[in-house]
């Protein structure tokens, strides 16, 4: 990995993949484009306003989710280190597929339990390396 | 209980509120989605369930999540138009049932453009 950017978002850091452009918001940081790493994007969290550990936390709160449904949660790589202001996840692509609307009901069914905004957090798509459509918890 | 019955209640208060206004959103609901074409939004309230919402959110407070194909980029993101591939995530809350009967007859009904949907409170979007 490289730890230069393309100019468009925030400052380097070290070991984080190169930055394209932004594609999502949210209330604890900014996804953009991994320009190091087909089919993954950079989750930036926001200085300040999320706990300097949380890269470390959403990595584990993924992995709780992981650990329930393998298959319906993007895969997310370990930080190196745990204050680290960002996190590497797969990138959920579209797909023209229909929803599937029974698969939805399971799965928030086995995550609205135990995972936190897990209803705030889904979405239909496929990711590079399983292409199969599905609901896929993003964060 | 049932993890789902926040969404299956929420989707009939909108349905009962949708009829006094005059509009039979029935046909749209598939299970507690709405649903047509490629849109479809879910709507919740917030219970016991961390899944509903954030832990230190009221108990009911009025969620939703929708996606789904778009043709405009939306302002939010127009710097990142290169990168546009017609489709839109949001999740967000409401205030009232009428702020999400409004959202779902906007999305799902009236097909309008994200810059063009009414009131609401964004939590999250991504192209």
């Amino acid at each position: 990995m490289s730890a230069n950017t393309s100019g468009t978002g925030p400052a380097p850091q070290m070991g984080r993949p190169r930055i394209g452009r932004e594609i999502g918001r949210g209330a604890e940081g900014v996804v953009y484009e991994n320009l190091d790493q087909p089919g993954w994007v950079v989750k930036e969290f926001h200085h300040g306003s999320t706990s300097p550990f949380q890269a470390r936390n959403e990595f584990r709160n993924m992995e709780r989710a992981r650990a329930i449904r393998p298959d319906n949660v993007v895969k997310a790589q370990a930080p190196a280190d745990p204050r680290q202001g960002w996190l590497v996840k797969e990138e959920v692509l579209e797909t023209d597929a229909p929803e599937d609307l029974i698969e939805k009901t399971h799965v928030l069914q086995d995550l609205l339990p135990q995972i936190p905004d897990a209803g705030g957090n889904l979405m239909w798509g496929t990711t590079l390396d399983n292409p199969m459509p599905r609901w896929i918890l993003i964060e | 209980m049932d993890a789902l019955d926040s969404f299956r209640a929420t989707a009939q208060e909108i349905v009962s509120f949708a009829l006094q206004r005059g509009i039979d959103l029935e046909p749209l609901r598939k299970g507690f989605t709405f649903q047509k074409d490629r849109r479809h939004v879910d709507c919740w309230r917030k219970d016991l369930l961390p899944g509903t919402g954030p832990a230190n959110e009221p108990l009911g407070t009025l969620h939703y999540n929708l996606q789904g194909a778009i043709a405009v980029v939306p302002d939010k993101l127009k710097k990142s138009a290169s990168i546009f591939r017609g489709r839109w995530h949001e999740t967000g809350t409401f205030e009232s049932i009428e702020q999400a009967f409004e959202l779902v007859k906007a999305w799902v009904i009236d097909q309008k453009e994200v810059d063009d949907l009414p009131c609401r409170s964004v939590r999250s979007y991504g192209i």
